[in-house]
């Protein structure tokens, strides 16, 4: 298909002033004002109003240019050869850059789809059930919608969001990054978000906490001295004299109190080995679970 | 404008972790709350509580005596500012403002109202047609205050606002919280992990450890009387000096003993110390930098000593800051800024007894001061 033949070919029968953003191609007059708009990553269809004629025209050219909706078949369906060589084919598609984000949220999903669509430009935004909500965007916005979700529009959200990408083949890789992220943000966020690193750890992390340890055989035997001690000392990087600033305490009264928890565990945490395992048994312990 | 109460507070996740155990508070309207701790001591999670951002446990949260654990944050009546706020940049300043507004569906005069009144207490009037991108640091964060004071809630919740701006910049915020708190007449809940932000800011403090009050009263009466070990280390920069001593008697005198020193006790504190059996038993010492002096300034007719080895020197313009290490613990003295003491000197430093803490070791509590 010509697409611009058919653009024009439209505008001449229906008479209608609309404007086309799909991939390099524009076609029509800019419309600034009074319109409506059908958007799709970074294209976009604009007609001059809202009349029936005006919007039977847009969903005539949506229908023939956006006739798929790109991200929804490559996350969650069988691609065959034909759509892939579509993928392949079409430049805007290789190269699109991205962080793909999953919200959750407690049955407030429109509500908040409504408040970002108010005010934040996000590439894509998709509905995958009432908790749940996927963005694509360009740039990395996290903390935007965060500060939009929970001061402005007051409610409860969870953010995990994927490392950057630059091509939409990635995008399956994309999604599960970002519900990895989703379930770690309990473990290593206190501001209810999270990206997905490249570090091994959180794939660990998810494994372990996915495997049931038990970490009681080893965290069961600590008090809760024990366990700020323990996780002040780690923080600082096993530097003891950092510790027992922090910690407000004399050197000597650490050291004390590091033998005491080796004496109960079989555990040094001077020593890196221990103190990883410890600190893996911690965040496995300390993940804030929520109900 | 609104009281709170927060009663028996609990806030524990289904693994069992206890981020916030039994917290008991009253606030007044008007008050100006901080909660102050280092990172994870609970602060944050019992503020998202009062929000409504997270669940309570178990206890009761009341709203000028109502209620408000089941209600949901949008109809709590509050307002809040985050560390990390956000201003949309393709809207104005006005646009920024308002916003919360058009998304309850007032209408555009009141919205207009009250972006005004807003704007008119931040000094904001002439900045409502700039975007984000044309405004300063500090002009940017009265508009993200802008956002909560539009809403005219009966609370507004601070969550470490200031911690992105650099230290001057914060240094000037903090001013303009407080007249903003004059103006506004508002109760205020706020949370930082800096000490001196707090102290500054607050008409009370609730200092924070492990998800338990350490301590709730007036700044000055947290910096002059700290109920415990945390309290007393946590609050005044530099940190309060702590050294194990031996607490013994002679000739009906009491006094601290810990190497190579006897520093005898005032008698209203060794009253304490026998009433309540501490003799020839082992109590820490605390005790302020600025209440050890350099003999050449010292005005006070001061006759205790201990014996320093300065390690570091340190001229900041009004005074000097002495580090030096006993018992295998850096110490600091606050002294005069003539002092002639330099790194490597042995000195003697007279001690105000008269402010000495002491603390039990085991419970870590006071015993007196």
């Amino acid at each position: 298909m010509d697409i611009k033949e058919f653009l024009q070919n439209i505008s001449f029968i229906s008479n209608v002033n609309f404007f086309v953003k799909y991939s390099d191609i524009k076609y029509g007059e800019m419309i600034e004002n009074n319109y409506i708009e059908y958007s799709y990553l970074d294209d976009y269809i604009r007609v001059e109003d809202n009349s029936e004629k005006s919007k039977y025209v847009l969903n005539l050219i949506k229908s023939k240019l956006f006739d798929v909706d790109v991200i929804k078949t490559v996350i969650f369906e069988e691609i065959d050869e034909e759509f892939a060589e579509y993928l392949l084919n079409n430049p805007k598609y290789l190269n699109y850059e991205y962080y793909l984000y999953i919200l959750e949220s407690n049955n407030k999903s429109d509500e908040i789809i409504k408040g970002i669509n108010s005010v934040l430009y996000v590439s894509y935004i998709l509905k995958l059930d009432e908790n749940r909500i996927l963005i694509l965007n360009k740039y990395d916005i996290g903390m935007d919608i965060l500060d939009l979700i929970t001061t402005q529009l007051m409610i409860l959200i969870k953010i995990g969001y994927s490392q950057f990408h630059k091509n939409l083949y990635n995008l399956k890789l994309a999604y599960n990054e970002a519900k990895i992220a989703l379930e770690l943000v309990n473990v290593f966020s206190k501001d209810n978000i999270y990206k997905f690193n490249n570090s091994k750890l959180d794939l660990i992390i998810k494994g372990l906490i996915n495997a049931n340890i038990n970490v009681e055989k080893i965290i069961g035997l600590l008090d809760e001295e024990d366990i700020t001690t323990i996780q002040t000392f780690l923080d600082v990087n096993l530097n003891l004299s950092e510790a027992s600033r922090k910690l407000y305490l004399h050197r000597n009264t650490l050291l004390y109190r590091l033998d005491k928890i080796n004496k109960k565990t079989g555990l040094d945490i001077r020593n890196f080995d221990d103190a990883l395992v410890v600190r893996i048994y911690l965040l496995l312990k300390y993940t804030k679970i929520k109900k | 404008m609104a009281s709170l109460s927060l009663k028996n507070i609990n806030k524990v996740y289904s693994n069992g972790f206890k981020a916030v155990k039994d917290f008991n508070l009253e606030i007044a309207d008007h008050e100006f709350i901080i909660f102050v701790g280092p990172s994870g001591c609970g602060k944050s999670t019992t503020l998202r509580m009062i929000a409504g951002l997270e669940d309570i446990s178990s206890g009761d949260l009341l709203i000028d005596g109502v209620r408000v654990n089941d209600v949901e944050p949008k109809d709590r009546d509050i307002a809040m500012v985050f560390q990390n706020y956000a201003l949309y940049p393709h809207m104005t300043v006005f646009e920024n403002m308002a916003f919360g507004l058009k998304l309850r569906k007032l209408p555009k005069e009141e919205i207009k109202k009250k972006v005004e009144e807003a704007a008119e207490i931040l000094d904001l009037g002439p900045l409502l047609q700039r975007k984000p991108k044309q405004l300063s640091g500090g002009q940017r964060q009265r508009v993200a205050m802008g956002r909560a004071i539009v809403r005219s809630p009966k609370v507004f919740l601070m969550d470490e606002p200031l911690s992105n701006l650099d230290a001057k910049l914060r240094v000037q915020m903090r001013t303009e919280i407080s007249k903003l708190h004059q103006g506004l007449n508002a109760t205020i809940i706020y949370v930082t992990h800096d000490q001196t932000e707090a102290m500054t800011l607050g008409t009370r403090i609730v200092v924070m450890s492990d998800g338990v009050m350490q301590q709730v009263d007036t700044p000055t009466n947290l910096y002059d009387h700290p109920d415990n070990l945390f309290v007393a280390s946590f609050i005044g920069s530099p940190q309060m000096n702590f050294i194990v001593t031996q607490c013994i008697e002679e000739n009906n005198e009491l006094y601290l003993v810990f190497e190579g020193h006897k520093i005898l006790l005032p008698e209203n504190k060794a009253k304490v110390l026998r009433e309540k059996g501490y003799i020839d038993k082992k109590v820490m010492m605390g005790i302020r930098p600025e209440s050890l002096y350099d003999p050449e300034f010292c005005l006070k007719p001061l006759t205790q000593k201990i014996k320093a080895h300065v390690t570091v020197y340190e001229m900041v313009g009004a005074e000097a800051f002495l580090y030096f290490d006993l018992l295998s613990t850096t110490m600091t003295a606050r002294v005069d800024p003539k002092t002639s003491a330099r790194v490597g000197d042995e000195i003697e430093l007279l001690i105000d007894t008269d402010k000495i803490h002491v603390f039990d070791i085991e419970s870590e509590k006071k015993i007196v001061d």
